[in-house]
């Protein structure tokens, strides 16, 4: 059956919309696929993880813990062990109205490392870790500032590795490489530790690589103070604050560097409800951003083509499920207008793109490249088991941007949700 | 039932089949794990230049190694050849094992080893080879036309002659070829100026100046704060700055400069003669350094990092210089 614009408008208004998100799916899939044969076969930049020597700078390690009982000791130890010049080290616990053990915890490592780690303690103000930082910032000395999530414990070597690239001027931000420790506790567990591999081993080094944008992630990571100053501070509004420095940070001219191999244990989520949670919050933090910044980026004289790319592909990405399902939606509708013709094309694009693009954030096959790269082998025979991450993601990400259309209509205010922490306590 | 039908059942079966198998082996990791540590995150190689020296004395520590062997076996030999006193050797040598000597060890011309450590100095004879690593607690010093692949490091002057090609090198001093007493660089001098004076560039942060495209810094001038160039940057004769600069496309510093801070590159950086650079330096391609030019200080150790690393006869650095490439000591004379 012959279809045209006169006898079945409707039936091509909806095709066209289709035949632009199978596109779209498309651009996201050869996306990855360039990521993931660059990391293969492309020239690989490392440029400041050979300075070894040098007059370090300065640093300030923030770690905000609110109810952190559980796991701030570790953090704290790990800190306190770093071949960082002592004197040119300080670290402060953001204890972030602890209604736990916490507080006692850091008055003990305050008292008995005094001037090394000195405790800042919120009452009052907006909950979430934005705020924190941006309360504490005052408390910073030196230029670097650093952020570590309390359940993370940093190698010795991590927090030079993480200060060299500041040397460079143009950097404003710089973002380890974060490796579940808590691998194999449960199903859940190891498909996130197959995503985190991709996205860092693969996409986040693949972007540094080819000069686009990596993303600083909130966490092991830092920050030069002077640049966070300039493009105003933490902004205790947004959600994802990671993606909102990235941004903000690129369009004034600063740039974010990955470096793959200044790694560090976290702990991921065990249960699929927290992770679901955890899910919704990046979804409503990153189209924060999105919505925030988009024209700014797209015009920002600081940008070149390819950060302009790359940079709004990433600001879109949580878009892509609710895309995928409209994708779907459409095919149904196509189907019972008779323009079954039509399908016979979209759907398979459709179906073999929306999981090459989304396949629960990191692509299969960069899936692949990553476990390959780690070494990992035997670990990449739970990938078909991904297909059930991938669903949990799809519907998670597609209900919390309904509901984040919704808080606008109805003026609701977003609220930052802490994620659930496993492991047993220390001492 | 129809034959349809049952083809049809046949069909979906097999279908269903097919999917099915990826499923197999991934219940069976799922259900017996045989992969499921956390990836390894030790970066001690990484950042500790002498760390396969000290690893290896520290495996030392827990073993007896024999009495070392006749020159004659050392090629053959696996075990680490450990001497407990100085050692000096008239001929030609070549040494499949690690060799360890409590005192100094001077080989002469042609070795070739696998890996040096010795608690006192260390000096190679011309054309002789480290393939792993080599470490002297006191002074190393590798003659005209050694190679020292991986990593050289000692804990006090590390001298490697013209000729010599290397990759890391770390030591509080390391000397470059025939050093000229002659050659002495001069002190900056005059008052410091803002960055924003010099034609395209505009001031960003407090401290921090950008220029779009190329930008020259004028001869005998002196700047306050940090530059970051779009294009290539050349810093005049006898330019001082105080801060840190990185181009994006290359960049001089030219006789005689002074870089208080770091020079970072995504292209090639040369320093030219007598030109004396604080921080590190860093470029994605290679660094050229001319004669009598000095990286970082006695008291302020740094890093030279690039792909490839050519240094001139009279070169001094302190700290590490690490080519990931190939690195050169090349004699104009």
């Amino acid at each position: 059956m012959l279809l045209s614009w006169n006898s079945d408008p409707l039936v091509m208004i909806l095709a066209a919309a289709l035949a632009a998100i199978v596109a779209i799916m498309v651009a996201y899939a050869l996306r990855h696929f360039l990521f993931s044969l660059q990391r293969l076969f492309g020239k690989q930049r490392h440029p400041y993880l050979d300075i070894d020597v040098a007059d370090w700078p300065c640093v300030t390690v923030f770690i905000p813990a609110r109810n952190e009982e559980r796991v701030i000791r570790g953090c704290l130890d790990a800190m306190l062990d770093s071949d960082y010049p002592k004197d040119r080290l300080r670290i402060v616990p953001i204890d972030d109205r602890s209604t736990d053990g916490t507080g006692a915890i850091l008055e003990d490592y305050a008292s008995r490392y005094a001037g090394r780690v000195l405790p800042f303690r919120r009452t009052g103000g907006k909950c979430g870790k934005s705020a924190a930082l941006s309360d504490a910032l005052h408390a910073a000395v030196g230029e670097i500032v650093m952020v570590f999530d309390a359940d993370y414990v940093p190698n010795r070597g991590l927090l030079k590795q993480l200060a060299a690239p500041f040397f460079d001027p143009e950097v404003g931000a710089v973002m380890g490489r974060v490796v579940p420790g808590n691998v194999s506790r449960t199903l859940l567990t190891r498909l996130l530790d197959l995503e985190r591999s991709a996205g860092y081993q693969v996409d986040q080094q693949a972007r540094m690589n080819l000069r686009l944008v990596p993303q600083y992630g909130g966490t092991v990571g830092g920050i030069r103070r002077s640049a966070m100053e300039a493009v105003g501070g933490w902004d205790d509004t947004m959600l994802a604050e990671d993606t909102d420095i990235t941004f903000r940070l690129l369009l004034n001219g600063w740039k974010t560097v990955y470096t793959n191999r200044s790694e560090c244990h976290e702990e991921v989520p065990e249960e699929w409800p927290v992770r679901v949670r955890q899910v919704k919050r990046w979804a409503r933090g990153h189209n924060q951003v999105l919505w925030r910044y988009w024209y700014a980026f797209l015009t920002s004289r600081f940008v070149d083509l390819r950060e302009r790319v790359d940079g709004i592909m990433l600001l879109c990405v949580f878009l892509m499920p609710s895309l995928l399902l409209a994708g779907w939606l459409l095919v149904v509708c196509l189907y019972f207008l008779g323009a079954s013709a039509l399908l016979l094309f979209f759907m398979p694009a459709l179906a073999l793109m929306s999981y090459a693009t989304l396949g629960n954030f990191a692509a299969f096959f960069e899936i692949v490249i990553a476990v390959l790269l780690d070494g990992n082998r035997a670990r990449i025979r739970l990938l078909p088991l991904n297909l059930l991450g991938f669903i949990v993601s799809m519907f998670s990400i597609c209900s919390a941007t309904v509901a984040q259309v919704a808080d606008r209509v109805t003026g609701r205010v977003l609220v930052w949700d802490k994620t659930a922490r496993y492991r047993a306590a220390k001492g | 039932m129809t034959i349809a039908f049952l083809w049809m059942v046949l069909l979906a079966s097999l279908g269903l089949a097919l999917l099915a198998v990826p499923l197999v082996p991934a219940w069976r990791e799922w259900a017996r794990p045989t992969d499921s540590k956390p990836l390894g995150v030790e970066s001690g190689y990484a950042a500790e230049p002498d760390f396969f020296a000290s690893r290896f004395r520290r495996s030392l520590a827990e073993c007896t190694p024999p009495p070392p062997p006749p020159l004659s076996e050392w090629g053959r030999t696996g075990m680490p050849i450990l001497f407990p006193a100085s050692v000096t050797l008239d001929e030609r040598v070549e040494a499949r094992a690690p060799v360890v000597i409590e005192g100094d060890f001077h080989a002469n011309a042609g070795g070739a080893f696998t890996a040096l450590l010795a608690s006192g100095s260390i000096r190679l004879g011309p054309r002789s080879e480290v393939t792993q690593w080599i470490h002297a607690d006191g002074a190393l010093a590798l003659d005209a036309d050694c190679v020292a692949l991986r990593r050289a490091s000692c804990g006090r002057t590390l001298a490697v002659s013209a000729g010599c090609s290397f990759e890391r090198l770390h030591a509080p001093v390391i000397a470059f070829g025939a050093q000229d007493p002659a050659v002495k660089r001069r002190a900056p001098e005059g008052a410091s100026a803002e960055f924003s004076t010099v034609r395209n560039v505009t001031r960003r942060a407090p401290g921090l100046y950008r220029a779009e495209g190329d930008c020259s810094l004028p001869e005998d001038s002196a700047f306050n704060g940090s530059l970051v160039v779009t294009g290539s940057l050349l810093i005049g004769a006898g330019c001082v700055v105080n801060g840190d600069v990185k181009a994006r496309k290359g960049v001089i510093v030219g006789p005689g400069a002074s870089i208080e801070g770091a020079v970072t590159c995504e292209g090639v950086i040369h320093i030219r003669e007598r030109a004396f650079v604080k921080g590190p330096v860093v470029a994605e391609a290679d660094v050229w350094i001319d004669c009598g030019a000095e990286v970082g200080g006695p008291t302020a150790p740094t890093t030279v990092t690039a792909e490839n690393i050519i240094v001139e006869d009279g070169v001094v650095a302190h700290g590490t210089v690490h080519a990931r490439d190939a690195g050169i000591v090349w004699s104009a004379a």
